[in-house]
Parts: structure tokens; sequence; C-alpha cells
């Protein structure tokens, strides 16, 4: 284990959450073990100052209220995109960046659509003020332009530089982000792959790397038991 | 989003070929107003609409009709393009078209209409009949969470409002099993996947009231 000896780390995450789940990719492909430590996002735990993790408060940890958070020792960082760059420059094997100029553009342009152009717009706290102010099939009409938008602009992007994952043969920082991205909106949004044959075919390619399957919402220590 | 669009429907809170056609405006995210038709009564708005075949589903878009479920269906997927329900692939579009009309023809008439006017020993041969037909769409959910694949689409509308929402409900109250989980896992499987998802749990008629409506019907088919 490439910390081993060391303080163990720590994530704050929740089973759903796609920003914790792109988090959860990097640590298993580095090779890192941590402490899990779920934070419920539906029931409000983030905001409650009493709470299973005392004596420390969420807000405390994170203002935001988000997950993930990660804590190193005396370090603590949040936001997905923060985190994962400072793993990557922490244990630098295997890099989540590649060496060309060009395709690292890429890779930082694929995961800028995915953390600012797709995700916020399909985040618990947004799609339930639409549900409130407006109704159910303003929510629904919203997340699908989003991902639309977004996917149709990732497709795009990744067309010509595809290979086996998003922007080669090796896993590099866009298949972090899109992994998430796309199995949320299968499961959460019912979205239909298949006008985004590249990204589909990105999606497949992660179904035989531990790394991603053992990510997934479903096999968090928080996820509810399916009956 | 585009300036205001005026989406309409006509239906019955009990008809399968209706409830398909509002999962598929839910899951498109598509808003309308809903107008609750009576079986019985139907309103001088509907005969006008649709004076051929006096039915519902009826789909009103910025003033023009589209009527018969699985061509509203279509039409839905054609004007609002985004989140496809049917594939692109035209092998894959004419096998969910197949499917659609087996279920609509031959697995409705099978598993409601010819049982319902048979009496018990006819209807054990309807029985085994629909579970004849249904056979080939469990072979068609092997490997698939769903119809559409991955994600819930055209097929699994029509299966879904016709089938588990709506003759199991008239099989039920008929006092007849006729989807075993030993005999058909797979459709066992897809039903409690489309029992998750919200858009479709949200088109699921009451069951007891459902229940009750079928039997009437039943006693309507055989009265006819």
């Amino acid at each position: 284990m490439a910390n081993s000896g060391a303080e163990k780390l720590k994530l704050y995450s929740y089973w759903r959450s796609s920003c914790a789940h792109r988090v959860r990719i990097a640590l298993a492909l580095k090779g890192l073990e941590y402490e899990y430590i779920p934070v419920n996002l539906l029931k409000g735990d983030q905001f409650n100052p009493v709470n299973r993790f005392d004596p420390e408060d969420y807000l405390t940890i994170n203002p935001m209220g988000t997950v993930p958070a990660l804590v190193d020792g005396d370090i603590v960082i949040s936001d997905s995109f923060a985190i994962i760059m400072y793993l990557d420059e922490k244990y630098p094997e295997p890099p989540l960046l590649p060496r060309d100029l060009h395709k690292r553009a890429i890779n930082y342009q694929a995961m800028s659509i995915v953390l600012s152009g797709i995700q916020p717009h399909q985040n618990l706290a947004v799609i339930r003020y639409i549900e409130e102010k407006i109704n159910s099939e303003e929510k629904t009409s919203w997340v699908n332009n989003a991902i639309t938008k977004g996917f149709t602009a990732l497709e795009k992007l990744l067309a010509s530089s595809a290979g086996k994952h998003a922007t080669g043969d090796e896993i590099y920082l866009a298949d972090l982000f899109l992994a998430p991205q796309i199995h949320g909106a299968i499961n959460r949004f019912q979205i239909n792959m298949e006008p985004y044959p590249t990204l589909a075919k990105c999606y497949e390619s992660y179904n035989d790397l531990p790394a991603f399957q053992n990510a997934v919402p479903e096999k968090q220590p928080d996820a509810p038991s399916t009956s | 989003m585009a300036e205001k669009e005026e989406v309409k429907l006509l239906g019955i809170w009990a008809s399968p070929f209706n409830r398909r056609i509002e999962m598929a405006l839910k899951l498109k995210g598509i808003p309308y107003d809903y107008v609750e038709e009576k079986l019985l009564d139907k309103s001088p708005l509907l005969l006008e609409l649709n004076p051929i075949h006096k039915k519902v589903p009826v789909l009103v878009h910025n003033g023009k009709t589209i009527l018969e479920s699985l061509v509203i269906l279509e039409y839905i997927d054609e004007a609002w393009p985004h989140n496809p329900i049917l594939s692109q692939d035209p092998y894959e579009r004419s096998k969910a078209r197949f499917f659609a009309k087996l279920i609509d023809e031959q697995i409705f008439d099978a598993g409601f209409v010819s049982m319902a006017r048979a009496d018990e020993k006819g209807r054990e041969a309807f029985v085994e009949k629909t579970r004849e037909l249904i056979m080939h769409l469990e072979k068609e959910l092997v490997g698939k969470d769903f119809f559409g694949g991955k994600s819930v689409g055209f097929l699994d509308f029509v299966a879904g409002s016709m089938i588990p929402f709506c003759l199991e409900r008239g099989w039920e109250g008929m006092g007849l099993e006729v989807i075993t989980e030993e005999k058909f896992p797979e459709f066992k499987r897809w039903v409690k996947n489309m029992e998750k998802i919200e858009i479709v749990k949200e088109c699921i008629p009451p069951r007891e009231k459902h229940i009750e409506h079928m039997n009437f019907m039943v006693q309507r088919v055989r009265s006819a």
C-alpha cells in the first residue's frame, strides 16, 4: 500500500455523490487505504452541528457542506478536483495526467465540462430547489438539458482523442470524471447513451477495472441494501 | 428551453395506453395539462378530437392532434429529440415496434379480451397462450436491465403499462397467476427494476382501485 505506516487518510463521502465517486476511483487507482466516513446528504447531516463524527462538526471540515472532503493528518481538502490533484502530486503513480500538453488540456477540458457544466445543474440542492419552486417536470427538463448539452460537448471533444479510454489507452483524469457522471445519468436520470457512442464505449471500458467497479455508489458502506 | 408549448393529454386513469404516454412525457420533462375522461361519458372535446375511434389517449401539441398510443410515443420522440426513447438503429427500432404490436394485439387479446370471454376451462388455455407470448419478452430481457438496455425506453413503457401495471391486475381479479418467478425470472427482475424508476412509479394506477376496474372491464367484455 502506498501510504502504509502513515496515518490513514479519511474520506468524507456519500454513496450516491458523483463527486465523492471520482475521489474513490482516484484513491483506488493509487492503491491508497482510507477510512470511509459517511455523510448523509439527504438527511441534512452536513448542517447538523451535533453529529456522529463528534467532536468534529462537518461544516468546520467543509464550510460548503459538500462531499467529498479528504483528511490527511492535519490537512483538510474539499472539492473533488483539488483532492484528486493533491493525491496525484503526493502519490505520483500511476500518473493521472498524460505528458503530452494537448492531451493534458483535453483532460482538463473534459473534467471542467463535467465539474462545472453538468454536475452543478443536477446536484441535490439545485434539483430540490427547482422541484419545490416550480415542479417535477421542470426539474427533469433542466437536468435533461444540462446533460444533453454537456454530453454532446464531451462527445465532440473526445471523439478524436479516445482510445481504449477517454483520452488514450491509459486511464487519466477525464475518465475519473466521466465514469461517475455517466453512471448517474443512466441510473438516476434514465438517460439513453446511444446518441453518445464515444462516451458509451468509454463507460463500458471501465467494467473490467476493479478501481472503477469498487467505487460505484451501490458498493459503498452507506448505500441502502437492495431487496 | 423554447417559448411556451401547449401540450394537452386526454386520458383515463386506468388505461395502459394512456399511462405509457405519461411515462414518456415525464421522462423527457415535458410539462402537460391532463384531462381525465370518463369511459362511459366521453367529453365533447374527446369526440371532436378523435371522431374515428372516440378513444384515449389523445395528445394535443400546439393545436395539432395526435392519436393512437404507439404513434403518439414516436411523435413525442421526434418532436422532443433529447433523451431518445427509441434506438437510432433501424433494426433495434424494428424489434421494439414488433414487440409493441405483439403486446398491444396478441398479448392484450389472449391476456385479457379472450380470457375474459372464456369460461373457467377456456381461461386455462388462454393463460397458456399468454405465457407462450410473454416468453418472447422474457428472452429479450436476458442480460439487460430494461428492454431499452441500461435505461428505460419505448418498449419498457409499452410493456410496463400493459402487463405488470394493467393485465396483472385483471388476472388477480380473475384469480389467476400467469407470470411465475420460476418460469419468468428475467421478467420479474425487469418489473422490480421498473418499480424503482421515479417516472414509472408515478404512472402506475393504484392497485386496489385498478383490480376493481379490471373486474368491471371483464364484465363489460363478457356482455358485449
